[in-house]
């Protein structure tokens, strides 16, 4: 007993240290399963509400200068709206003569970031918007640019955003151009399409969008242009830096992309999330 | 005493809230200070390794849950970042080691550890550049820690703390 006083007297920094630390790498290793993901689920819906409360008081002082940034920019949409409204009702009218039948609605739901956790590998955003308003894990968060990232979680107040910068993001992508599809993922500094075959036909400023094939973001939302081709002299894959539209760090007010997707579509695709959300 | 030792958890609460709602405004290039670690360090100066680590530890779980990163990536980081820093400790200079160099120079090594560490567990990848591990995700991180650090040791009162 006396040696084991001794030992712990000697070594108790070591000993804590080596513990503690084991419990760390237990939750990491266990950060996927159910019981973890909703014991985060309530401490991050907790410390939401206390943020939200202070983002408000912050927010209050800058909303005259926002106001008139968005009326300048609600007349500038306008004139697009108009615009766009001509061609869309063009591609009504060419799609009912080719008889092609729209299977996606999209349903924007505005929210405003409320805090923001920034590190070189996990990028995460807070929104004011949860459940209570539709929002589920999965759905694409966006701006007038493009994609931001997925909701990763969501309580019934907040939800919390897995940005485009953050290491278990990984979505599919293709070049709009050439039509070459890859998986779009964050090494910690870099956004990168890896392991592209040499014979792709990327180039340098090609506009990258999420693909059809993604299980959860199936439609086409603007990534960012091809900025660099790493083109190593072995092997037989490209891998290609992607320099997205959305400033991430900048990004204050999003929409969520409440998708309703086709019925049976839907329950083919959102199963395989589900399934490892339960 | 005991009352002065859970301080720190108590000072948590606002300096999240600082973390996660004023700092990103002064974000340069998606890098920012860790106010936590600024505690961290501070505390484990002042009452010695045992403390720091178990203070790191509880620290970084409050961070993960608040922060919404992968659960344990801060617990392992801070836990050790207190260990490091508890190797500074000396008791017969606790009053005025705030106000020396030495306390940036703490914060600077833990700084760089807790950042190379975080994207190691992070992101732990065979391919991963030594460059931009050390420079992008360590040092850049740990001088804007330490500048911040600066700040608090300048203005900080002369014998008490915080």
């Amino acid at each position: 007993m006396r040696i084991f006083g001794n030992i712990w007297n000697q070594f108790k920094e070591y000993l804590v240290l080596i513990l503690l630390l084991l419990i760390s790498v237990l939750f990491i290793s266990r950060s996927d399963h159910p019981s973890v993901k909703n014991l985060k689920t309530t401490t991050f819906g907790a410390f939401a509400f206390v943020s939200s409360i202070f983002s408000d008081v912050l927010h209050t002082s800058g909303l005259k200068s926002e106001n008139e940034k968005l009326r300048k920019q609600n007349a500038e949409l306008m004139l697009e709206v108009n615009k766009l409204r001509e061609f869309g009702i063009e591609n009504v009218e060419l799609k009912n003569l080719l008889s092609v039948k729209d299977t996606i609605s999209y349903q924007l739901i505005p929210a405003k970031i409320i805090s923001k956790s920034f590190s070189a590998d996990q990028t995460t955003f807070t929104l004011n918007k949860g459940t209570n308003e539709g929002i589920k894990p999965g759905m694409a968060v966006i701006t007038g640019e493009g994609l931001v990232g997925i909701i990763e979680r969501s309580s019934e107040d907040f939800s919390l955003i897995r940005t485009l910068k953050h290491i278990n993001f990984r979505v599919v992508v293709k070049d709009q151009r050439s039509r070459f599809q890859g998986i779009l993922h964050w090494t910690g500094s870099q956004l990168i399409i890896s392991n592209l075959p040499k014979t792709s036909e990327m180039k340098l400023g090609d506009r990258i969008i999420t693909s059809e094939l993604s299980s959860l973001i199936g439609q086409p939302f603007p990534i960012g242009i091809v900025k660099k081709i790493i083109n190593p002299d072995e092997g037989y894959f490209n891998n290609v830096l992607i320099k997205p539209f959305v400033e991430i760090e900048k990004v204050e007010n999003v929409f969520i992309v409440a998708v309703i997707p086709h019925k049976i579509k839907n329950s083919i695709e959102l199963n395989f999330y589900n399934s490892n959300n339960r | 005493m005991k009352l002065d030792k859970i301080l720190p958890v108590i000072y948590f609460i606002p300096l999240i809230l600082i973390q996660v709602l004023i700092v990103p405004y002064f974000e340069l290039n998606g890098i920012v200070p860790d106010l936590i670690l600024i505690l961290l360090v501070f505390y484990t100066l002042r009452y010695g390794q045992l403390y720091g680590i178990i203070l790191g530890f509880i620290l970084g779980a409050l961070t993960d849950f608040s922060t919404g990163s992968i659960l344990g990536s801060s617990m392992f980081t801070k836990t050790l970042s207190a260990f490091i820093a508890g190797y500074f400790y000396n008791e017969n200079i606790v009053g005025t080691i705030i106000k020396s160099p030495i306390f940036l120079g703490i914060i600077f090594l833990t700084s760089l550890v807790n950042a190379i560490a975080f994207s190691l567990i992070a992101n732990f990848d065979i391919s991963f550049n030594i460059f931009s591990l050390l420079f992008d995700q360590g040092i850049l991180p740990a001088v804007y820690t330490t500048i911040i650090a600066s700040i608090v040791m300048i203005f900080s009162p002369k014998r008490s703390y915080i």
